[in-house]
């Protein structure tokens, strides 16, 4: 099979449960998300959600979900890239300490204005 | 004179716009950059990352472009470094089959940063990811998959070229100085397999994406470069595949028509794990949310992906978080106590296992492993 063939990407999971059902699902391709198989918004959502908590605050994440999931109506993209700074939690001594306390909380006034 | 390859390629970006870009192109490419955008952020606290911040001379630059996930900003070209590596950190990004690699990661970094120094609007940077992505498919069309099989890491080796061609048109460069900048890229292109499985995976990508960020700054300060560098006997294709070993044409046979972005023979990862093991996961879901199984009722699971699947999947007792990545019975295991598989392991989950809370930890498999579990070659598809 050439390596760019199609169809690589089956599955068939089958499961005996202890009342001895036997229950299976399979897929004949799925190569990822995508194609006959895309990715709602729903879960693209959920797995942003669990990726940018990593590095994020929780409630920093969902405004800029929103404002990525209108990309391309945003005029200068820097309206995106200040919600990707990770703000210092108030009354921390690095807020005080960072030069850059004050562009990062006119971040939080542009966010919070901002309506959909 | 006829022109060289990388002449007719400039000569396809130069010329792209508008009329390439279908709605349906625009969904697709958003998607991809939130996705990359996520995974990025995902990785912007893995060593691979965290290390290169540790690294004299990185990020030390002045310039207004965010590392994702910090309170840093630098130059255009340590951010791409930067972000590049950590869209990467977890091959947790995008791939596509025919490019044998990951096709977002190496473009929206240094695309992002570029737009956030020029202060560029988002319309423009998903048309230019669009190409982005046209140019490092359509060059692995005709290089792969000999090149894959030789060892070069086509994310890196192909998303070089992506990403100048990418930049190139964010920032409208003429066609004279994107084709040295695309000929730039071909003396950057760099990265072999024998690194998978170690932090310079990423690093591949990061590198790629500076450097094909680079290569357009380099043209547009006036450098010079051979425009015949991918079909030299000494250039790209014969250096990297070897005489008879591509065909250039490919590139050019369907250029933007359909456009690669729009192809179903690549995939977002729903799982932060090996690709190979996601239809299975998505079957145990299936079963988990439409049958409502839940794990006390389980006593046997058999796992039946395709054949091309299974060989570097099959792993029933993970050791490390690396081999878990790797382990289709540990994935499954966890759709089915979890209905999900995400990077946060609950709570519930982890006292039951023993699981560290790091993100896709290996639990101890004697745990893990409270069933039977069979993976097995399936047959071809029925429908096949």
């Amino acid at each position: 099979m050439a390596d760019d063939a199609d169809a690589q990407f089956s599955a068939e999971v089958r499961v005996t449960l202890k009342d001895a059902r036997v229950l299976s699902r399979r897929v004949d391709d799925m190569a990822g998300r995508g194609g006959d198989h895309p990715m709602s918004s729903e879960e693209l959502w959920e797995k942003f959600d669990d990726c940018a908590r990593r590095a994020l605050p929780k409630e920093d994440i969902m405004p800029l979900f929103e404002r990525l999931e209108t990309l391309e109506k945003v005029a200068d993209i820097r309206a995106v890239t200040r919600l990707l700074v990770k703000r210092p939690l108030p009354g921390t001594a690095t807020e005080a300490a960072k030069p850059s306390a004050a562009r990062v909380k006119g971040n939080t006034l542009l966010e919070t204005s901002w309506v959909p | 004179m006829s022109q060289s390859v990388i002449q007719r390629l400039a000569e396809r970006i130069r010329s792209f716009g508008d009329k390439n870009v279908t709605k349906q192109a625009i969904e697709l490419s958003r998607t991809a950059i939130i996705d990359t955008i996520g995974v990025t952020l995902a990785g912007s606290v893995e060593p691979c990352a965290a290390n290169l911040l540790r690294t004299p001379g990185i990020a030390e630059a002045p310039g207004p472009c965010t590392l994702f996930g910090t309170n840093r900003k630098t130059s255009a070209l340590d951010a791409t470094f930067f972000n590049g590596t950590a869209s990467h950190a977890l091959d947790y990004d995008d791939f596509s089959q025919p490019m044998g690699g990951h096709q977002s990661a190496p473009l929206v970094a240094p695309l992002v940063a570029v737009a956030e120094e020029r202060g560029l609007a988002g319309a423009q940077l998903i048309q230019s990811y669009v190409l982005g992505i046209e140019t490092e498919i359509r060059l692995a069309r005709a290089v792969n998959f000999h090149h894959y099989d030789k060892g070069w890491h086509p994310t890196a080796t192909m998303g070089v070229f992506g990403a100048a061609a990418a930049v190139g048109h964010l920032v409208g460069l003429d066609e004279e100085r994107l084709t040295v900048a695309l000929a730039i890229a071909a003396s950057f292109a760099s990265g072999v397999k024998a690194n998978f499985g170690t932090m310079v995976k990423p690093l591949h990508v990061g590198q790629s994406a500076r450097n094909g960020l680079l290569a357009i700054l380099l043209a547009e300060a006036g450098y010079d470069a051979n425009p015949a560098v991918l079909e030299h006997k000494q250039g790209f294709f014969n250096a990297f595949n070897g005489p008879g070993n591509y065909d250039a044409d490919k590139i050019f046979d369907h250029w933007a028509d359909p456009l690669e972005v729009t192809g179903k023979t690549m995939g977002l990862k729903q799982f932060p794990c090996c690709g190979s093991t996601h239809p299975a996961i998505a079957m145990m879901l299936a079963l988990r949310q439409e049958e409502g199984i839940r794990a006390d009722d389980v006593a046997k699971i058999e796992i039946m992906p395709h054949s091309r699947r299974l060989p570097h999947t099959d792993n029933p007792s993970p050791q490390t978080p690396l081999q878990a990545k790797f382990s289709v019975q540990y994935a499954v295991a966890r759709a089915l106590l979890e209905a999900r598989c995400a990077l946060r392991i609950s709570r519930a989950t982890r006292i039951s296992t023993g699981a560290s809370r790091r993100c896709w930890p290996g639990p101890p498999p004697s745990r893990i492993r409270r069933w039977p579990m069979t993976p097995t070659r399936s047959s071809a598809p029925r429908s096949a």
